[in-house]
């Protein structure tokens, strides 16, 4: 395969396809436990223990409000943010896309939603979509969410 | 020396050409390494020399090292830094040989080729191929050579031996004799032979009375040198090692086998053994710092046109790397300051019927699992009312604030405080006195001044000695656990009706005569409280005492300490964060940030 195709990692939130770079991932593991954070907003589940690193995890499903599915197996994506990791919480993790030029297109404009300000692409698989995340930028505000909100 | 540690004759003639380029690459990174450790070392050579000119022993030293430098930048390649520092040499000769007073200008000329030759090295650190031109410093260093020949401060007295005069053991081409034409014939020596040079001991006996085995020695193996983010990774894992470990032993209590619970008891004990060698590996001696400091000393003295004399004590003192790090921006400021506005002019110094020569002292202990710096002078103390003055004018206090003596002075390490005049080039850079106690807090250290008019006055810094393990308690709300560093809780006791009271300001607790707030843990961090918080923590490191209540104390551990993910680092009252013993992370509590708004709220009160 060539070098310059992106791959994404497919997961699932609810009843909802997302789609995020794989090379900005790091690892998928199950739940873990969580200790929670003081004055953090609900989207914050709290900071877990990865092998001795301590890293926060925020549960994509109410950042992007999007209604979450209860039932469903759920998982932790770790994202390498260089110096550091953050773990999203997920409904479930599917598989590796390798898009194509004919599938993949810019995103619809529509209404504004909390998710849409992260979407970059729209990818086409059968009958369904798939969002594509920039999930960079969905962490980079969170920093800032925090240190405005503590700042206050 | 430069021989990386795994060179072997094999490795270097039966290798293809990358793996070549590859065994060049790591000489000239080695060599970068070994000069970046002898231009520190030849930096206090220089001072030294500055304060005692005719210890012909630091000559020596100065030399050797400066001849080391020329033959093995030469050797790996660096031709530049080859032309450069056998110029230096040609000119360090003429002192060695007497030749050449030692002269503060000279001194100053040393101290520039010097800086000279870091930049070259930091420079080929980022770029091999770097090039550079010289020929304007080497050109001074001709002059200055040719100027003067006085030899008469040159007289040789009886050689003394210094605290640091280890140096490293003279490596394969010090040991040539000083010809100009060392560089070609080292070059031409096959690589196989300098692994092995012919040991002409020229290092003059004292040198090797003064060494013992902890000072470092670069041609030995008996020392490695480790990247910081390796030792990180190793201290990660030996963390998570204990944690698992008390995992194990807990998991074993089930299963009733006494060869079981031996193991694991023994397993502990090794494994309680691997953490603290591994912390210490973290620890380095305070040397280094301090000996930047007397550089600065030095040149803003140089600066002011002030005689000023430096006395260190203390400076194998070991400390957290990374309370080093942090440690030397602050303290060049007290330094800076202590020769800027703590020493008085020479004249103003002999009208008072001092010495004309200033005292700087700069010491560092161990004292209570803390380490302690003092940067003391003995000039002429700080006045508190021109500080409270001047404070008073930059609207810091209310003119009717009660303060003593005391607390006037304290008045400098408020924010937008500067006490002279003008602002000098030398301490008003911008970074007032706030700023040194604010980087010292947030290591968990303490600033505090003694001062005393036409005496001097001391700045001492108390920090503790490593950021990775503290020592702390582990409190409870709720279902939440928080981590208290134990040097913040004076005292703990239950909270009833028989010592508390409820105001219509909040509870307050009664204490031997002090009337205390009591603050809730659960309220702070805007939790549901199910149960009363009954058990008082009495917080006594910050400005003002207060009662922090919590549900209980779970007990009093050693942490390993995490750094706070950068998202999380605003968290007002958290400062960091661990993993405890039963895996799952915590926060690290400072408790003195939730008064911080109170109290201040209270000052303006007062203030009205």
């Amino acid at each position: 395969m060539s070098q310059d195709i992106t791959r994404y990692l497919c997961f699932s939130l609810g009843s909802e396809e997302f789609a995020m770079p794989l090379l900005s991932v790091r690892e998928v593991i199950g739940v873990p436990e969580f200790t929670p954070i003081p004055q953090a907003p609900p989207y914050y589940l709290g900071m877990m223990n990865l092998r001795g690193q301590v890293i926060s995890v925020i549960d994509l499903r109410t950042k992007l409000g999007v209604k979450g599915n209860k039932s469903a197996e759920t998982s932790v994506v770790i994202i390498d943010l260089g110096e550091n990791s953050m773990g999203l919480m997920v409904d479930s993790v599917n598989s590796v896309l390798t898009p194509t030029a004919q599938n993949i297109s810019a995103p619809p404009d529509l209404a504004k939603t909390p998710a849409s300000e992260f979407v970059t692409a729209v990818y086409r698989k059968e009958d369904h979509l798939i969002l594509v995340l920039d999930i960079l930028k969905v962490l980079s505000r969170e920093d800032r969410h925090i240190a405005a909100r503590s700042a206050a | 020396m430069v021989l990386p540690n795994n060179w072997t004759p094999e490795k270097y003639f039966y290798s293809d050409d990358s793996g070549m380029d590859d065994f060049e690459k790591e000489l000239k990174q080695g060599f970068l390494d070994e000069a970046s450790a002898a231009v520190e070392e030849a930096e206090q050579c220089f001072l030294q020399l500055e304060s005692q000119s005719d210890d012909p022993e630091n000559i020596a030293k100065i030399f050797r090292l400066a001849h080391n430098l020329k033959g093995s930048s030469k050797a790996v390649g660096f031709d530049d830094m080859g032309e450069f520092t056998h110029s230096f040499e040609n000119l360090l000769l003429k002192i060695k040989d007497g030749v050449l007073a030692v002269t503060p200008l000279i001194v100053n000329l040393l101290l520039k080729c010097l800086d000279h030759i870091k930049v070259m090295i930091e420079a080929l650190r980022e770029n091999l191929d770097a090039r550079f031109d010289s020929a304007e410093l080497m050109r001074e260093i001709e002059c200055a050579g040719d100027g003067e020949t006085t030899t008469a401060e040159l007289a040789i007295q009886t050689p003394q031996i210094f605290e640091d005069s280890d140096l490293n053991v003279p490596s394969a081409d010090a040991f040539f004799e000083p010809e100009e034409n060392i560089a070609p014939v080292l070059r031409a020596v096959p690589k196989e032979e300098i692994k092995t040079p012919k040991v002409v001991p020229v290092a003059p006996a004292k040198v090797e009375q003064a060494q013992d085995g902890k000072k470092k020695n670069s041609n030995s193996d008996d020392t490695i040198r480790i990247s910081t983010q390796r030792l990180e990774k190793l201290l990660n894992f030996v963390g998570e090692m204990v944690i698992l470990q008390s995992v194990l032993n807990e998991q074993s209590v089930q299963f009733s086998s006494h060869s079981l619970t031996r193991t694991v008891g023994q397993l502990g004990k090794v494994g309680k053994e691997i953490q603290d060698l591994s912390m210490g590996l973290r620890m380095l001696p305070i040397k280094q710092t301090f000996q930047k400091m007397q550089r600065i000393v030095r040149d803003t003295a140089q600066a002011l046109d002030k005689e000023i004399q430096m006395t260190i004590i203390g400076d194998e003192t070991e400390v957290d790397k990374t309370v080093l790090e942090r440690i030397a921006d602050p303290l060049v400021h007290l330094v800076r300051n202590s020769v800027d506005h703590g020493i008085e002019s020479a004249d103003r110094r002999l009208q008072s019927g001092k010495d004309r020569t200033g005292h700087v002292f700069l010491s560092a202990r161990h004292a209570g699992g803390k380490l302690v710096i003092e940067v003391k002078d003995d000039g002429g103390g700080i006045n508190a009312e021109k500080v409270f003055a001047k404070a008073l004018e930059k609207g810091l206090v209310s003119p009717n604030a009660n303060l003593t003596e005391k607390q006037k002075v304290q008045l400098i390490f408020a924010p937008g405080f500067s006490t002279k005049e003008v602002v000098s080039e030398i301490s008003g850079r911008g970074v007032g006195m706030d700023v040194v106690k604010t980087n010292i807090e947030k290591i968990g250290g303490e600033v505090s001044i003694e001062t005393m008019i036409g005496q001097g006055s001391t700045f001492k810094i108390v920090l503790p000695l490593t950021l990775a393990i503290m020592e702390c308690m582990v409190v409870r709300t709720g279902d939440e656990k928080y981590v208290l560093p134990s040097y913040h809780v004076a005292e703990t006791l239950k909270i009833d009706e028989s010592n508390s009271r409820m105001t219509a300001v909040g509870r307050v607790l009664l204490l031997r005569g002090e009337n205390l707030p009591i603050l809730n843990l659960s309220d702070l961090f805007k939790r549901k409280r199910t149960e009363d918080e009954t058990i008082g923590m009495i917080i006594r490191s910050g400005k003002v005492p207060f009662v922090m209540a919590v549900n209980d104390i779970i007990g009093q551990y050693q942490i390993v300490t995490k750094p706070l993910a950068p998202e999380l680092r605003n968290i007002r009252g958290v400062v960091g964060s661990t993993i405890l013993g039963d895996g799952k992370p915590s926060m690290i509590l400072e408790p003195n940030h939730f008064i911080s708004s109170a109290e201040s709220g209270r000052e303006m009160r007062s203030a009205a």
